[in-house]
C-alpha cells in the first residue's frame, strides 16, 4: 500500500516521507541522516520516522499498518520510550490495528511491556491467535521462508502441519508452542528487545489436540527444500 | 536461533558447529529431556520479562559462576553449539539470547558438579546444579 501526497517536498513533511516511501527499500535515498539502512521494506528509516511530527506519522501509519503492523507498532512504541509524553502513550496504544488486538479482554495469561516490546493478546480460538501472530510478525514471509512442521525427526510423531516459519535472517518469525498454549511471534527489523524490537504470545484456549512444538527442539527447522537446518 | 548467530559467534571467536552442540547434549546424559526436571530446583532464577539487557548483565554477574569458566553453549532450536567464557556470554547476551526463538542451555562442570545455566524463550533464566552423568552413572 504507497500513500499519495502532493505538493513541495520538505525533508520533514509528508511529502517528503511520502516520496521516499516510494522508493524501494535498497534504494540509497531511502537511507536516513545516520545512515541506517530502512530493513523493513517500508522504504522508511526508523531514525527518520522518529522525527517526524504526528500528522505526518499519523499518514504512515494510515498507510502502512495493513501491510506493516509489528513495524508501525515497533516506531510509536519507541516514540513512547524516547518521549514519555501522553500523546505518545495514546498513539502507541492506537498503532495496534484492531485485528490483532485480541478477542479475550483481561486474560491473566497475556502481557505486554510498551518499554521491552512485549505485545501479548489472547483469542477465542486457535486459527485467530495463529494468524494474529503471523500478521504481527510480518505477513508474508516469502518465498524463501524457513519453517517448521509438526513432526519429530526421532520418533516420527506429529501430523507434518506447519507450525513455524521465520525470514532465513532470522529477524520474523512465529511459532505455536502447543505445551504453553500460544504462538510466539518476532519482528527484530526495528532492534533488539527493548531497542524497537516486537515480540510476544498470541494466547489461545486450552485443548490437548492443538497442533505445535511440544518444546523447544521438538521439530526442527527447514530450508525451502525441506532440508533440515542441523547446526546451521 | 538469533538473527546472525553466526555472525556473532564469528566476533567473538566463538565459532558454532553441530559438534559443540552434541558436546551439551552429551553433558546431559545425551539428551535434553531431563532439562525441565533439573530446572524445577534451581539455584537460582530470574524472569527476565522487563529486564533489560544490562539488568540482565547485572544479575548473571552475581551468579557463582567464575568469570573465566569455559561454557558449553547450546541452541536448541537449531541444533548449534559454541564455547566460550562465562564473561563472554554476559557481556554479550542480547546479542546471543532473543526471547521467543529459542532456549538456551549452557553447562560448565565444576568438579563432579554441573552448572547448567538455561534462558528460554520464556525468558525464564536458571541456574541449576547437578552430578554430572558420569559421576552418577
Amino acid at each position: 500500500m504507497r500513500i499519495d501526497w502532493s505538493g513541495p517536498a520538505d525533508e520533514h513533511s509528508g511529502n517528503d516521507m511520502a516520496r521516499r516511501a516510494r522508493l524501494p527499500p535498497d534504494n540509497p535515498d531511502a537511507v536516513g541522516n545516520d545512515g541506517r539502512k530502512e530493513v523493513s521494506g517500508d522504504g522508511l528509516p526508523g531514525s527518520f520516522l522518529a522525527r517526524m511530527d504526528s500528522a505526518a506519522l499519523g499518514k504512515w501509519k494510515a498507510a502502512y499498518k495493513a501491510d506493516y503492523p509489528a513495524r508501525v507498532d515497533a516506531v510509536y512504541r519507541q516514540r513512547a520510550i524516547d518521549h514519555g509524553d501522553a500523546q505518545a502513550e495514546r498513539l502507541e496504544r492506537e498503532t495496534v490495528t484492531p485485528d490483532i488486538h485480541g478477542d479475550v479482554p483481561d486474560d491473566p495469561r497475556s502481557y505486554s511491556n510498551p518499554k521491552t516490546g512485549r505485545v501479548d493478546a489472547s483469542w477465542s480460538t486457535y486459527d485467530r491467535a495463529i494468524a494474529a501472530a503471523r500478521k504481527r510478525a510480518g505477513g508474508d514471509l516469502g518465498p524463501g521462508s524457513l519453517r517448521m512442521y509438526d513432526r519429530n525427526p526421532e520418533t516420527g510423531q506429529g501430523t507434518g502441519t506447519l507450525i513455524g516459519e521465520q525470514t532465513p535472517d532470522r529477524l520474523r518469525g512465529w511459532r505455536i508452542d502447543s505445551q504453553d498454549v500460544h504462538v510466539n511471534w518476532w519482528d527484530w527489523t526495528g532492534g533488539k528487545k527493548g531497542a524497537g524490537g516486537a515480540y510476544g504470545h498470541a494466547w489461545f484456549p486450552e485443548d490437548p489436540s492443538t497442533l505445535g512444538s511440544r518444546h523447544i527442539g521438538w521439530a526442527p527447522w527447514q530450508d525451502g527444500d525441506g532440508n533440515v537446518l542441523d547446526g546451521h | 536461533m538469533p538473527p546472525n548467530l553466526a555472525g556473532v559467534l564469528a566476533a567473538l571467536e566463538a565459532e558454532g558447529s553441530p559438534g559443540e552442540f552434541a558436546a551439551v547434549e552429551g553433558l546431559l546424559g545425551g539428551s535434553f529431556s531431563g532439562l525441565a526436571e533439573i530446572r524445577r530446583s534451581p539455584v537460582s532464577k530470574v524472569s527476565a520479562v522487563d529486564l533489560t539487557a544490562d539488568e540482565v548483565r547485572d544479575w548473571l554477574s552475581e551468579l557463582p559462576l567464575g568469570h573465566d569458566a569455559e561454557l558449553h553453549v547450546a541452541w536448541i532450536a537449531d541444533r548449534v553449539g559454541a564455547r566460550m567464557s562465562f564473561e563472554t556470554l554476559t557481556d554479550n547476551v542480547d546479542d546471543l539470547w532473543f526471547p521467543a526463538m529459542d532456549d538456551i542451555v549452557a553447562v560448565v562442570r565444576s568438579g563432579s558438579q554441573l552448572m547448567i545455566l538455561v534462558f528460554d524463550h520464556e525468558e525464564l533464566i536458571t541456574l541449576s546444579s547437578v552430578n554430572s552423568q558420569e559421576d552418577s552413572g
